[in-house]
Formats: C-alpha cells, sequence, structure tokens
C-alpha cells in the first residue's frame, strides 16, 4: 500500500530520508508543474524551473508544514507565491503582458485539437481567472483552497471561476454541438 | 469539483484540465531536483562554517597576539579575563606595530560579513514565504 503524505512527510523530516521526499515529487510535481505552465501561458521551461523552485522551497520549509490543510494545497500555494515573485522581478525589467504568450501552447495539448483549443482560449483568461480554472477545475481544489492558494475573498474566487468558465464556453462554443 | 450543470462542454471542459494535470512525466524532474537539494544541502553547511571560521579566525588572532600564553584548559577565569586580557594588549600593538591598525580593520571586516551573510539568509527564509 502506498504510504500518505503525512508518513512521507514525517519520514523526511524525522529519518531525513530522500527517497520519502521524492514520492512526495513524483505524486505533486505534475499539478503543480501544470498550474505554472498555464500561469507562465505554456512556457514550459520557466514553468519547470519555478516548479523546481516550488519543491526547493517545500523541501526547506517542510518543517512549517501544519497539517492545517492539504499537502498539496500548501504545494499550490507555494507554487503560486513562487510565480508571483518571479512576476515581481520581471516587472521591474519589463512591462508585464497578461497574455504574455499567446502563441505559446502547452505540448501535452498537441495531440488532441480540443486540448490545443482549450489551450488557446485558457491564454485569452487573465491571470486570476487562469490560476482560479486551473485550481478548481484541473487540480481539483475546492473553492475554500483555491482562496487559501491565491489568498483572496472566497467571493471573488468564485466570480473569477464563473467568468472563466463562461470565458472557455464562448471560445469553445463551436465545440458544443 | 463537479460541474455546477451536466452541460456536456462543461463536462469535457472540466475532463480536459484535469488529464492534462496527469500527463506529466516526473522522473527527469525528480533527478534534476534531487541535484537542486544536494547542493542546497552543501551551500547550508557552508553557510554554517562561516561562523565557525570567524570564531577560529578570531581565536587565532587574540592567542597570537595575546601579552601572556593562555591555557584555556587551566582555568574558566582565564576565559572571563580574557578580554580584559586581549583589550590593551591590542589597543598596545595598533599603535605600536605599523599596519596592526589593518588588520584590526580586516578582522572587523570578517565579523561585519559573516553579521551581514547571516542577516542576508535570515533575510531570505523569512521574506520568500510565510508558510
Amino acid at each position: 500500500m502506498e504510504p500518505d503524505d503525512a508518513e512521507l512527510i514525517s519520514r523526511t523530516l524525522v529519518e531525513r530520508d530522500p527517497r520519502a521526499f521524492d514520492q512526495l515529487v513524483l505524486r505533486y510535481q505534475s499539478p503543480v508543474r501544470s498550474l505554472l505552465r498555464r500561469l507562465t501561458g505554456g512556457n514550459e521551461a520557466l514553468a519547470d524551473d519555478l516548479g523546481q523552485e516550488t519543491f526547493l522551497i517545500a523541501w526547506r520549509k517542510l518543517g512549517n508544514f501544519r497539517n492545517e490543510s492539504r499537502f498539496s494545497t500548501w504545494l499550490h500555494q507555494i507554487a503560486y507565491r513562487t510565480f508571483l515573485a518571479h512576476t515581481r522581478s520581471r516587472r521591474d525589467h519589463e512591462p508585464l503582458d497578461d497574455h504574455s504568450n499567446p502563441g505559446s501552447v502547452d505540448s501535452t495539448a498537441r495531440g488532441s485539437d480540443f486540448q490545443h483549443d482549450l489551450e488557446i482560449a485558457m491564454l485569452k483568461l487573465s491571470e486570476s481567472e487562469r490560476a482560479v480554472v486551473t485550481l478548481c477545475l484541473g487540480s481539483s481544489l475546492t473553492h475554500d483552497e483555491a482562496a487559501n492558494v491565491l489568498q483572496l475573498p472566497i467571493g471573488t474566487v468564485k466570480t473569477h471561476l464563473l467568468r472563466g468558465r463562461e470565458k472557455l464556453r464562448t471560445q469553445l462554443a463551436e465545440w458544443n454541438s | 469539483m463537479k460541474s455546477p450543470d451536466h452541460d456536456p462542454l462543461d463536462m469535457l471542459l472540466d475532463q480536459s484540465l484535469q488529464s492534462a494535470s496527469l500527463r506529466l512525466d516526473g522522473e527527469k524532474f525528480s533527478r534534476q531536483l534531487a541535484v537542486r537539494i544536494a547542493n542546497e544541502n552543501r551551500r547550508i553547511k557552508l553557510v554554517r562554517l562561516i561562523p565557525i571560521g570567524m570564531g577560529v579566525l578570531a581565536a587565532i588572532i587574540v592567542t597570537l597576539f595575546a601579552p601572556t600564553k593562555i591555557d584555556f584548559s587551566s582555568d574558566l577565569s582565564t576565559l572571563v579575563s580574557l578580554w580584559e586580557t586581549t583589550r590593551p594588549a591590542l589597543t598596545g600593538l595598533m599603535q605600536s606595530i605599523p599596519g596592526a591598525h589593518n588588520l584590526a580593520v580586516l578582522w572587523g571586516a570578517f565579523a561585519a560579513l559573516a553579521i551581514i551573510f547571516n542577516f542576508w539568509f535570515v533575510y531570505q527564509d523569512s521574506h520568500e514565504f510565510l508558510l
């Protein structure tokens, strides 16, 4: 049977077992990297770099994890803050375009026409809408958890989700038939 | 999260968004991360060695320039009186030897660097995330 998150965290902290942390990485790297890919507008290299930074911070701060939320929520929170820190530092050098890279689409989308259209439609959402849609629909976080990750009021999260979904529906309307 | 209704497009959206999150291969990512963690651990060890190195350097300087030979093992009071013994010695040294002032400045610079290093890491720790 697969050990649960609490057991792996405990083994990492108490026994300093790197394999335990590795299991946590393998378990959560995909949703974390997916979130970052969406936030960076499909920039895979940057998203993976921020993903590495996310897990490095998690490794350093694992002792601070209080079990008040799910481990995945905590990781998403670190990932989002890592992205914000990157965005802030980039703003110092160049103006941020919210739809920064509309031509670049996640390579995971290339296999399917709908996925391809979806990725392009995602790029047309605002940064906050994209984050909420990815967390709530892609990573299956609850509204509460998404609000916790993004440090937004729950009402704002619901509004972003509603608007984001509507925009996606409009963009992808031709697939409704 | 479940879709609020059973609209086919909503269901397709949910499925596509979720499936995109499950497909990324983690082996290479995990290997690269392991290297970064190993480097991070080495860096932390090195940073921890800096104050120790500073202490050793300070002890060497004090021992070399103290006016009398100090037997550290003989009595704890020797350690207590260390500062009283070394202060006039160092003051005298600075006045009598050309270049001693530079040595003191160098020593001060080392100590300042150690303090700056420590503050920097504490700042980095608290600045990154309050988790």
